[in-house]
């Protein structure tokens, strides 16, 4: 009944090799980023897979398993020689500073220590079977429909037509069609080894988020991040579950991290790979769709007000077919839900009609839940809550040059999600209880890479506030011991005495501290301990000369 | 997978071997049994069936003559253990039979 060892491998192999040729020709290859590399490799590869597999249900092409897996085998040869052919794989950025080889180590434990609390999630998984909720009546059902069909032909119309068989015919396929390559891997219906398919995008994830905080932060704070993320209980709670909640929450982490390294360093391949990885948004789950338009409204926002790398006139007439794989994805999944008259039922039921009235009533119940969910340190580990606070604290950086477009995605996903519930056709605290907690899950990792990425930031600024104020303790100290000398020093009478060591000393104060400020804030070479105190706190920032002057 | 679903595991390998893929399994329970426990179950079935489309039909001995099959049409009950007596029926064989189900064809196209 089960997979064997082989069949196993092959679930997450045949993808994982497809993924690596379509990383290939866009210029990625395993050293440009370790970590990320086995990240980007599953999350293409799915896609990419999802595609191929749609591709074989339409042609009515049987559905064995090693005629499958050859055509993909042999696309993924022909498009890794076109892309050794013709890329240049991007080289790995400059070699960081020496940390110190304990930290290394530290980073390296938690990371195996997460990888491990996952696999072992895994394992226990598959003592169940599928068999509830969403996992059962959604997305393995549709697995299933799809094999005994055999393709989107007559058969799968009849399944489908027939009520009890699959729940919301309308969620997008590509969980579903992952199920299915287990299904043929086997030849028959499975109810446990289809989670693998799943699974592995928490393992993924993990990558990819190791990746984006090794990418910014030492290894110590990059540690720090990864334990906090892997310790969400619902990254954990997803690896016992085939939910498609994990789906949309790891490419939302992957196209804001591969946006976010666009911004910072200009590399094309960067845009190239976000381009290829939006798309799993809207085959994951209909709310990808909602993040695509939150994501892009965004971008839009960004770019109309200059706040993002690409200048609206010139870069983008030639970037604009990097959105053809999203515009191919969206025309369809769109068109294929026409085609068999599949209706969302949250669309289907006037929802948009409903009126604001009865929305803004609902209002105080959707702010409690989000106010518990994002206070409850178990299921965010409080990064929404961090986000909201920096948000706040700081709104110019948070909408600052670079980070605008992240910012406002994450707002407007958080604001999509609101709407939604301000308009649902159920009961609103049922609808909740049923699935907030899984909603809002999808948009953690992504707040967490931004949480992680303005504590980047500020750590420096932090350190060296206190370095000034350290520096100047100090120099109050040596002005004290310096007016101490002076009055040692001065003329025997008393009145005269008192007077000229008090100007002098008021000049001294009106001096000194003007120059150890500016020292301090620019990084003046005037004073070596000043220096010095730049070089251990702040981060290599373009300074000039204006801004010391 | 016996562990985890029990006697349903193989109600639901005797489904997929018995019962064409175009027909509806009635799930004869008894209507006594009602509460979360056989709503469960259900789900479990349905799920373990599927593509196979699944109804439930409670069985009341105070109203035996219901859910007989209409003439000239077959219907495929997996019964669990709903109490209701099968062998006044004109046609009706047994497909299957395990530890708390019985899988039983009914009625049937006049030949």
């Amino acid at each position: 009944m089960s997979l064997s060892p082989l069949e196993l491998l092959a679930v997450v192999l045949v993808p994982v090799l497809l993924g690596a040729a379509l990383l290939r020709l866009q210029g990625v290859v395993p050293r440009t980023d370790p970590l990320g590399y086995g990240g980007w490799a599953w999350l293409q590869g799915a896609l990419g897979f999802a595609v191929v597999l749609s591709l074989w249900l339409w042609l009515g092409l049987p559905l064995h398993a090693g005629a499958l897996a050859l055509a993909v085998l042999v696309l993924s040869a022909a498009l890794f020689a076109l892309g050794a052919k013709r890329v240049t794989p991007l080289a790995p950025s400059a070699p960081e500073r020496a940390f110190p080889r304990w930290e290394r180590a530290l980073f390296a434990v938690v990371l195996a220590l997460v990888a491990l609390g996952l696999a072992d999630r895994i394992l226990i998984a598959g003592s169940t079977v599928i068999v509830n909720s969403d996992e059962g009546l959604i997305w393995a059902a549709k697995a299933k429909a799809l094999f005994a069909a055999g393709s989107f032909g007559p058969e799968f119309v009849a399944l489908m037509a027939r009520p009890g068989v699959v729940g919301h015919m309308d969620y997008p396929p590509l969980n579903s069609l992952l199920q299915l390559w287990t299904f043929v891997l086997g030849g028959e219906i499975l109810h446990v080894e289809n989670r693998l398919p799943v699974q592995a995008f928490g393992i993924a994830l993990l990558l990819l988020v190791a990746s984006a905080a090794r990418r910014r932060a030492r290894p110590a704070v990059a540690a720090a991040f990864v334990a906090c993320l892997g310790a969400v209980s619902f990254t954990s709670y997803s690896m016992l579950h085939a939910f498609s909640d994990l789906l949309v929450a790891c490419a939302l982490f992957a196209c804001c991290d591969l946006w976010q390294r666009f911004e910072e360093d200009g590399q094309r391949v960067w845009l190239r790979l976000f381009a290829t990885t939006v798309p799993l948004l809207p085959w994951s789950k209909n709310e990808g769709r909602m993040l695509v338009l939150a994501g892009g409204l965004a971008l839009v926002a960004a770019l109309a007000l200059r706040r993002a790398r690409l200048s609206p006139r010139r870069e983008l007439a030639r970037e604009w077919p990097l959105c053809l794989p999203l515009a191919a994805s969206l025309a369809y999944l769109l068109w294929f839900n026409r085609h068999f008259g599949f209706v969302n039922d949250l669309l289907s039921s006037q929802m948009l009609s409903r009126g604001l009235r009865v929305g803004l009533t609902r209002l105080p119940v959707i702010a409690r839940y989000l106010w518990e969910l994002v206070s409850d340190s178990a299921a965010t580990n409080l990064l929404l809550l961090l986000f909201f606070a920096l948000s706040l604290v700081a709104p110019l950086r948070a909408l600052a040059r670079g980070r605008m477009a992240f910012t406002l995605t994450l707002l407007f996903a958080l604001a999509g999600y609101v709407v939604v519930y301000m308009g649902t056709s159920w009961d609103v605290e049922h609808h909740l209880d049923h699935s907030a907690k899984r909603v809002f899950y999808q948009v953690v990792p992504a707040a967490g890479l931004w949480v992680l990425l303005a504590i980047v930031e500020l750590l420096p600024e932090i350190a060296a506030r206190g370095a000034r104020a350290r520096a100047s303790v100090a120099l109050d100290l040596e002005r004290r011991r310096a007016d101490q000398r002076l009055r040692a020093r001065s003329s025997p009478s008393p009145i005269g005495r008192s007077a000229g060591s008090t100007r002098s000393s008021a000049k001294m104060r009106s001096e000194r501290p003007r120059t150890v400020r500016d020292a301090a804030s620019c990084g003046s070479t005037t004073s070596p301990p000043m220096k010095a105190l730049s070089i251990a706190t702040s981060p290599p920032r373009r300074s000039s000369a204006s801004d010391c002057s | 997978m016996r562990a985890g679903f029990g006697a349903d595991y193989d109600a639901g390998l005797a489904v997929a071997a018995h019962v064409p893929r175009d027909a509806t399994v009635l799930v004869a329970y008894p209507r006594a049994d009602k509460g979360r426990k056989l709503f469960r179950r259900l789900q479990h079935l349905r799920t373990l069936v599927c593509p196979f489309a699944v109804k439930g039909v409670p069985f009341d001995p105070r109203r035996p003559e219901t859910g007989d099959a209409p003439a000239g049409t077959r219907q495929y009950v997996l019964d669990l253990d709903s109490g209701r007596d099968y062998s006044r029926l004109e046609r009706c064989d047994t497909l299957a039979e395990g530890k708390g189900f019985r899988l039983l064809v009914v009625g049937g196209v006049a030949e």
